[in-house]
């Protein structure tokens, strides 16, 4: 045990920086790549322009190049970046709670409300939804984070929580909100675009009002997350063996599932469901540097920045001028990655 | 996604196809090789090989018709085959008449119980009509003629079509005649027009997310003829477009199919202030000179006879100077 958390540290103080690197090489190639042909010295004109701008707070031109660079690429890179964070925790947190490593983000119901809350709020606005639109974002955190909510209460007897019961109320709730979710869209059947494509997931259309939404949450959630690296660790040996080592199960169990919810709420807000990176990029960590949250924590987040940056980028470039959803990429991506480290390992650490 | 999963990829499938097709149509027999005559009579037993490439034949003329999507249904009644239509989609909302017949449905989820109930003697729909739903329809022993109308000369062959196998030649000779003469009449007068004074010009049928008309598609053929440059960029006639691409092609005039809103509305405006307002198209000439314009969907998006209002807005639109917006509502 010792020697492999020894091994384990050796093995973290190598890969975070690795994993860093790559995030900022993903982050520069996403910034010079794109539907638009614009030629590097452009986009670092168009870069600086931006800085400068926010500097001395002289604007900067308003032409194309710069709207694409400082308008499209960059809140893209961001939100990217913000999402794969606040996907990854919430993943991680959620299978430190549940001990259960099918756990995801959306695993208590986050996704289902989100959706109804999306769908919601498209009936509610104009059927012509601009860009930039803020309704749907607002509602489906709303519906995430009252579902979630609900399926807590629901599952409380006599002021405690089993895991179990809390798993089996997110999935039967989850079904009837997404029952009435689907209704909606078939009586709604006129406006379903809209929807659809925000369901599927992507970032697509995205700006710096949605980076000012998660950001919140990623910040907050990932120093949260750093926290309670002690109480999740503890969790790991069971909760009969924490509650034995003084931790407050109750709690601690309430609280992780209000800071996952809250990750998970702000990553679907503003990227729709977005398949994968919650589930698996916690797995792939862990198979990296071990399942000590101390490591954990930055190595996922960090991580799931970089896969959904890249991802991203493939969304952009694949079929361009088109783009592809986000979600099939960060599947194509992670997974062969994913089962190659699960190969190589044996497993361990799930 | 998981929950609603399968009803939203299903929903997503009825709209991709009813939505942009693909470009490659199955050769279309026309009306008037062999079927149709030169008196303007159709004779009957008719056969004639449909948009989808299945054989048809009627053995008499039809008498009841049901329409499974709203431009066939305003070609019916364009026709003047507003009696013999026995039943719609609840998306048939013009002209007002047709909002009275009843309804079997929408796209995604259609009757067919209802529609047999109606003992139509021709159903007619559009490819957005999944094809499980047309070969039951047929297994049940009813005829179905399938339509592809993508380009505009699509539609024109639909409303010729639908004359043939509803024995109502001449007036669907007229309808279809009035917009081949359309666009005819804007290729003549923008026919003078240099490169450089055919704006660059973007066909939003959806703003979000962006979806726009490209090589093939009816929009893109009045657009031109309009005296417009597609910039599209895409090789499909109905593509998703990143805003991006959108962006940098720098449209000088931005076309948004107003859906449901109407147009000259609160809503509409909104749509508009929006945009302008939106950091990332502020650089696009289009919306720096004031050029965004939100079109009557009913006129611009669906391909029947209204295209030629459709074509009047649009010329308007993309070169007010050479065409008059007066009657637009």
């Amino acid at each position: 045990m010792t020697t492999t958390a020894r091994r384990d540290g050796r093995v973290f103080g190598v890969v975070l920086p690795l994993i860093l690197i790559a995030g900022v090489g993903a982050g520069l190639i996403s910034l010079f790549v794109g539907a638009a042909e614009q030629s590097p010295a452009q986009v670092v004109g168009a870069l600086l322009d931006g800085g400068r701008a926010l500097v001395t707070g002289h604007p900067y031109p308003v032409d194309t190049l710069h709207s694409i660079v400082l308008n499209l690429r960059l809140p893209r890179l961001l939100l990217a970046a913000l999402v794969g964070v606040c996907l990854a925790l919430s993943g991680s947190v959620m299978q430190a709670l549940f001990q259960n490593p099918m756990a995801d983000p959306y695993i208590v119901g986050v996704s289902s409300g989100a959706g109804l809350g999306a769908v919601v709020a498209m009936m509610l606005v104009a059927p012509l939804a601009p860009l930039g639109l803020v309704t749907v974002p607002a509602l489906a955190f709303a519906g995430g984070a009252a579902v979630v909510l609900l399926v807590y209460i629901l599952s409380q007897r006599a002021g405690r929580v089993h895991t179990a019961t809390l798993l089996l109320t997110g999935i039967a709730v989850g079904s009837l909100v997404a029952a009435a979710t689907s209704f909606l869209l078939l009586v709604m059947e006129q406006d379903l675009r809209g929807v659809l494509f925000w369901l599927l997931g992507g970032l697509s259309g995205r700006g710096w009002t949605h980076v000012a939404m998660i950001a919140p949450h990623a910040v907050v959630g990932f120093v949260a997350c750093l926290v309670a690296v002690r109480p999740m660790n503890l969790l790991l040996l069971g909760e009969d063996t924490a509650a034995s080592l003084g931790l407050d199960v109750g709690q601690a169990k309430r609280w992780l599932l209000a800071l996952s919810s809250l990750l998970a709420a702000g990553a679907v807000a503003v990227g729709g469901i977005i398949a994968f990176v919650g589930l698996v990029v916690p797995h792939i960590a862990r198979l990296l540097v071990g399942p000590d949250h101390r490591h954990l924590v930055p190595v996922a987040a960090a991580s799931g920045a970089l896969l959904m940056i890249l991802a991203d980028v493939a969304a952009r470039v694949l079929v361009a001028p088109s783009e592809l959803p986000i979600g099939i990429i960060t599947s194509a991506l992670g997974c062969p990655f994913f089962l190659y480290l699960l190969r190589r390992q044996g497993g361990r650490g799930l | 996604m998981r929950h609603v999963g399968p009803l939203v990829v299903a929903l997503l499938l009825a709209i991709i196809l009813g939505g942009c097709r693909p470009a490659a149509a199955p050769p279309v027999q026309p009306p008037d090789s062999g079927v149709g005559t030169s008196d303007g009579a159709t004779g009957y037993p008719l056969t004639v090989t449909d948009d989808l490439g299945a054989e048809i034949t009627l053995q008499s003329e039809p008498r009841r018709l049901v329409s499974l999507a709203p431009s066939l249904t305003e070609i019916a009644f364009a026709l003047g085959l507003a009696d013999r239509v026995v039943g719609v989609t609840s998306y048939c909302t013009y002209p007002p008449e047709a909002r009275k017949k009843p309804q079997v449905g929408g796209y995604v989820n259609a009757s067919e119980e209802k529609i047999l109930a109606l003992s139509p003697d021709l159903i007619l729909c559009t490819r957005g009509t999944p094809t499980t739903f047309i070969s039951g329809l047929r297994a049940a022993g009813l005829t179905v003629a399938a339509f592809h109308e993508t380009s505009f000369d699509d539609v024109v062959r639909a409303i010729e079509t639908i004359g043939v196998l509803c024995n109502v030649q001449p007036r669907a000779r007229q309808v279809a005649g009035e917009l081949r003469q359309g666009l005819t009449d804007l290729e003549r007068q923008t026919a003078h027009l240099t490169a450089e004074q055919r704006p660059r010009a973007l066909f939003a049928v959806w703003l979000d997310p962006l979806f726009v008309s490209g090589p093939g598609s009816f929009q893109d053929a009045i657009l031109r003829a309009a005296g417009a440059r597609n910039v599209a960029g895409t090789d499909k006639p109905y593509s998703n477009l990143s805003a991006e691409a959108a962006i940098a092609a720098d449209p000088q005039v931005l076309l948004l199919s107003s859906q449901h809103a109407v147009v000259g509305t609160a809503e509409a405006d909104k749509t508009i202030a929006r945009l302008r307002q939106d950091p990332a198209w502020q650089g696009v000439s289009a919306v720096k000179q004031g050029r965004v314009v939100v079109l009557d969907a009913g006129h611009v998006a669906v391909p029947g006879p209204r295209l030629v209002l459709g074509m009047r807005d649009i010329a308007a639109a993309v070169h007010p100077d050479l065409f008059d917006a007066r009657g637009m509502q």
